[in-house]
């Protein structure tokens, strides 16, 4: 009897899940469906639409395509973050050539794909576009490299329902301008071109003109210099338009006022752009939603004059030239405030505004008037716990919080910040992201034990120059029960073994990426967090040449780094030789 | 007078569309609301069935009468023009407030139904139960089994298993640990079945004390009062040398209930009767004519009703021990013991008339 009506329970769920799978979209709860059992698992594999691969090692094409038969949008990520900011060997890997013929091949159903720090070639491109090209929707080629405008030309040729093209930040190799001049001629439906900060030069304001004419639904253009003066006929067309970044201003000012730009434009990015040229912001200030002013040329009087006339804004982007007293203003006057970031602006002090600098007093005025910040990423000069501990009370929608201390402040006002990150970490209970990257001494063994123990959700955490000894890493590690990728720098007071057992102890930990630890003499120490499907790789340290801002080379060592990762597809083999993996199994058997 | 109103109302007031469900219960239904349902809908164009309750739908088994209750309530509620967005919002709102399972097969009957409005609603209503979970809290929610093999979740999942620990040996002791949890989760059924069974155990004993209780208690309480009658009466005895005749009567009379009692309470307490204790007994019956008389009288009374109602409680009691386990078995030979009382109150009160008749 009990049986039959559990047998009947299960077949009403069963029936039902087909109605209600298609409601369930965050990846953490498709995990967990899938996990139920064997009906659950296989309805998940049929429907699942997106999937995305943090470490493109982490698994094989060919296990993806048998799990997910029917994908739609994939994501696949490359070399590790720090490869942004130069730490990775340019040739460290990240193909993605095996993905692409298994797409092509089998993925019938694909449309959106987004590759990130991955190399890509001209032949990758040329397949994707003769046999995917006429199915794709959406193509990323985020911060990629290895490619050239010729595997672009196979796009803009056989991508005729392409809507996203995104090229951002990606090392391409310019040979010509006809890539943009297929695209043009082909596409009807294109919504986002982006080939912002890449190499592209070669534009044909007469291809963009053609885009424009023949795309009546192009939403968002990024681009790199082209004069706004050239451009005049290009808004004319492009009347959907809402976002466009990029640009120069050679001219004389005057010459500026009288560009009209589309009328619903409302996300900004302003490259180049110098207090003589701000009125032609001016005239639609109020409507901006999103302003990217990183390689504007404002000090922090242009910065507090284009922001108070901007209330509805949602996104900033800026360099610590906004200073704390446009922070000041941003919390007065923008209360939509969402998403946040100031990067850093040039070392040479003289380069910058002299109160160009973002300290505990901006973040202070910044979380009192901004409580709608869902992310938060600031590069400051100075802080105090306090900052944090008014972050924590007052920013309780907060789900990304990054820090960085600079170095070029000798004094700092209130170190360290341990109790201020415990406040932060205490009050900001939405947090998924966490940064946090100081200085000797700015967090003691202490505070790293409140960054484990009040981290419930953290997904996501990067930590530099944290902590004391292993006993602080150690303390750490009993915590964040969610943490799946850790990557750590400035550490050369934890040792291999601390490393190895807090790896294990961090039990939801995927991925971990450390630069700068305490080498063992014999580097076995690492071992110790062998285990089946658990991948270690050692880069050792090398010296990097690098060019200051005098023009001389500098020989810079870089500290060896270790990146240890879950993977079902066992050891990669596409090594470089600036690459050594750690030999797992004889330590497994053992 | 009632059908001649009925039949001028209906043609000009109303349709009506029958229904029936597996269960075979067939319902009227206000045309525009059955209507609602699109499977409703394309049956009643298609076939021209729904007219009578000899031509009534059948719907699909997934449509019990309880869901089809609902589900013509929401409905009832929607096909109406004019409510405003956020009435209907809030409709829905306390419409979805029911337990999973039946939240399941109201889905699964709207589905059946091709009622697309309330299957989205029902589902998404499921797709937030279910949302934050972990697997094992939802195949607890919704009774499922755990049939992913451990094989099959380490070949094919994208992602890794949760790091729990990188010993083997902790791994085969947490499973080992797993399965001791289920087993004491099923023991703890079986405490749960043996609670049950307990009540009756102790209704059983109940029975049992009541039974035993009960007799003795009437003697008891009967006999005890006479004890303490005599004793008074005794002392007065003694300080009143000459007593009347009724007086004699009277002390004749208490000596005799008091010597049954302590004869059956004897007789209880031990597990056997012997000779040697019946021996005793037989004097003090013989020292005594006047009690041999009364006696009798008793003996009288308990024959008739109360000797039957006994015998039968006795042998009721011995088949409920009999088929229940050894420890029923000990107060199977208490009950013999009972049985054994009648039969030696039968051969003394035997005795006793006699002897009083030939005394008289």
């Amino acid at each position: 009897m009990t049986e039959d009506r559990n047998v009947r329970k299960t077949r009403v769920v069963d029936l039902v899940l087909d109605c209600v799978i298609p409601y369930i979209d965050d990846p953490k709860d498709r995990d967990a469906v899938s996990q139920v059992c064997r009906r659950w698992y296989e309805l998940d594999s049929l429907t699942r639409k997106h999937v995305t691969i943090a470490l493109c090692y982490t698994t094989t094409p060919a296990r993806l395509r048998r799990r997910f038969p029917h994908l739609e949008s994939l994501k696949l990520k490359g070399k590790p973050r720090a490869a942004m900011f130069n730490l990775i060997p340019e040739d460290w890997g990240g193909h993605v050539t095996p993905w692409v013929k298994e797409i092509s091949q089998y993925f019938d159903c694909l449309k959106s794909l987004h590759f990130r720090r991955m190399i890509v070639k001209d032949s990758d491109l040329r397949n994707l576009a003769r046999d995917r090209g006429h199915v794709l929707h959406s193509l990323k080629l985020d911060k990629c490299s290895g490619f050239t405008t010729d595997g672009l030309f196979h796009i803009g040729r056989f991508c005729k329902s392409l809507r996203v093209l995104f090229l951002e930040e990606s090392s391409i190799v310019e040979k010509d301008g006809e890539w943009l001049h297929e695209l043009a001629l082909n596409n009807t439906v294109l919504e986002t071109l982006n080939f912002y900060l890449t190499d592209i030069a070669v534009v044909k304001i007469q291809d963009l003109e053609l885009l424009a004419k023949n795309c009546p639904n192009l939403v968002s253009v990024k681009l790199t210099d082209s004069e706004i003066l050239d451009l005049v006929n290009f808004f004319k067309h492009a009347s959907a338009l809402e976002e466009f970044c990029g640009g120069t201003y050679n001219e004389e000012p005057e010459k500026y006022s009288a560009i009209s730009l589309p009328a619903k434009l409302c996300r900004l990015g302003l490259t180049y752009i110098g207090k003589n040229e701000l009125p032609i912001v001016f005239m639609f200030a109020a409507v901006l939603k999103k302003l990217d002013l990183l390689y504007a040329m404002l000090d922090t009087e242009d910065h507090c004059m284009l922001i108070q006339k901007c209330p509805n804004l949602e996104v900033l982007e800026t360099r610590n030239v906004i200073g704390d007293r446009g922070l000041e203003v941003l919390g007065r006057c923008c209360k939509r405030l969402k998403r946040l970031r100031i990067e850093r602006g040039d070392d040479d002090q003289g380069m910058e505004d002299e109160e160009g600098t973002v300290s505990h007093r901006g973040l202070i005025a910044l979380s009192q008037g901004c409580s709608e910040l869902e992310y938060m990423a600031v590069y400051v000069s100075d802080i105090t716990n306090a900052s944090l501990e008014h972050i924590g009370t007052h920013l309780k929608n907060l789900c990304d919080f990054r820090l960085v201390l600079l170095d070029h402040e000798e004094k700092i006002t209130d170190l360290p910040l341990d109790n201020g990150v415990r406040a932060l970490l205490r009050g900001c209970n939405k947090l998924r992201r966490f940064a946090l990257y100081l200085r000797r001494g700015g967090l003691t063994d202490v505070g790293l034990g409140y960054i484990g123990q009040y981290s419930p959700n953290v997904r996501w955490m990067l930590l530099g120059y944290v902590g004391e000894s292993d006993a602080g890493l150690l303390e750490f590690s009993k915590g964040c029960p969610s943490l799946q990728k850790l990557e750590m720098r400035g550490c050369s007071f934890f040792s291999e073994r601390a490393l190895a057992v807090a790896a294990t102890q961090l039990t939801s930990l995927r991925y971990l990426w450390v630069q700068g630890y305490g080498v063992s003499p014999s580097g076995r120490d690492l071992l110790a967090m062998a285990r089946p499907f658990w991948n270690i790789e050692l880069i050792p340290s090398r010296k990097v040449a690098m060019n200051t801002n005098s023009d001389e080379t500098v020989v810079v060592e870089h500290p060896a780094h270790i990146l240890a990762y879950y993977s079902l597809a066992g050891q990669r083999s596409d090594f470089p030789d600036t690459v050594v993996p750690l030999d797992t199994a004889t330590c497994v058997d053992t | 007078m009632f059908d001649a109103a009925m039949a001028v109302v209906k043609p000009e007031m109303k349709s009506y569309i029958w229904l029936q469900t597996v269960d075979g219960s067939i319902q009227q239904v206000e045309e525009e609301v059955a209507m609602f349902c699109p499977m409703i809908c394309q049956e009643v164009l298609q076939t021209g069935l729904g007219s009578s309750k000899t031509y009534a739908i059948s719907l699909p088994q997934r449509v019990n009468p309880a869901m089809l209750g609902l589900i013509l309530d929401y409905c009832r509620f929607h096909q109406v023009p004019g409510h405003s967005n956020k009435e209907r919002k809030t409709f829905d709102e306390k419409f979805i407030r029911m337990d999973t399972k039946k939240l399941c097969e109201l889905t699964s009957a709207a589905d059946s139904l091709q009622l697309k409005p309330l299957v989205d609603l029902t589902s998404r209503a499921l797709a937030r139960i279910i949302e934050g979970k972990t697997p094992e809290e939802i195949r607890e929610t919704f009774h499922l089994p755990d049939d992913l093999t451990e094989d099959l979740c380490q070949e094919e999942k994208l992602e890794p298993l949760r790091n729990i620990t990188d010993d083997p040996r902790i791994r085969l002791l947490n499973r080992l640990y797993a399965r001791k949890r289920k087993e004491l989760k099923e023991r703890k059924k079986l405490k749960d079945v043996e609670v049950e069974e307990e009540p009756k155990d102790e209704r059983s004993v109940e029975d049992l004390l009541s039974f035993i209780n009960g007799a003795d208690g009437d003697i008891k309480g009967t006999r005890a009062n006479k004890n303490k009658k005599k004793n008074r009466r005794r002392k007065d005895h003694a300080k009143d040398i000459s007593s009347e005749n009724t007086n004699e009567n009277d002390k004749e009379l208490n000596p005799l209930p008091s010597a049954y009692h302590d004869v059956n309470f004897d007789n209880a307490l031990e597990a056997s009767a012997s000779k040697h204790s019946r021996t005793q007994n037989l004097p003090a019956i013989n020292f005594s004519p006047k009690f041999e008389f009364i006696d009798g009288d008793v003996d009288d009374d308990l024959d008739p009703a109360m000797k039957e109602e006994l015998d039968r409680e006795v042998e009721d009691f011995a088949r409920r021990l009999n088929s229940d386990w050894p420890e029923r078995m000990q107060i199977l030979s208490l009950g013999q013991d009972r049985r054994l009382v009648p039969i030696s109150m039968n051969s003394n009160g035997s005795t006793h008339l006699y002897t009083g008749f030939d005394q008289r």
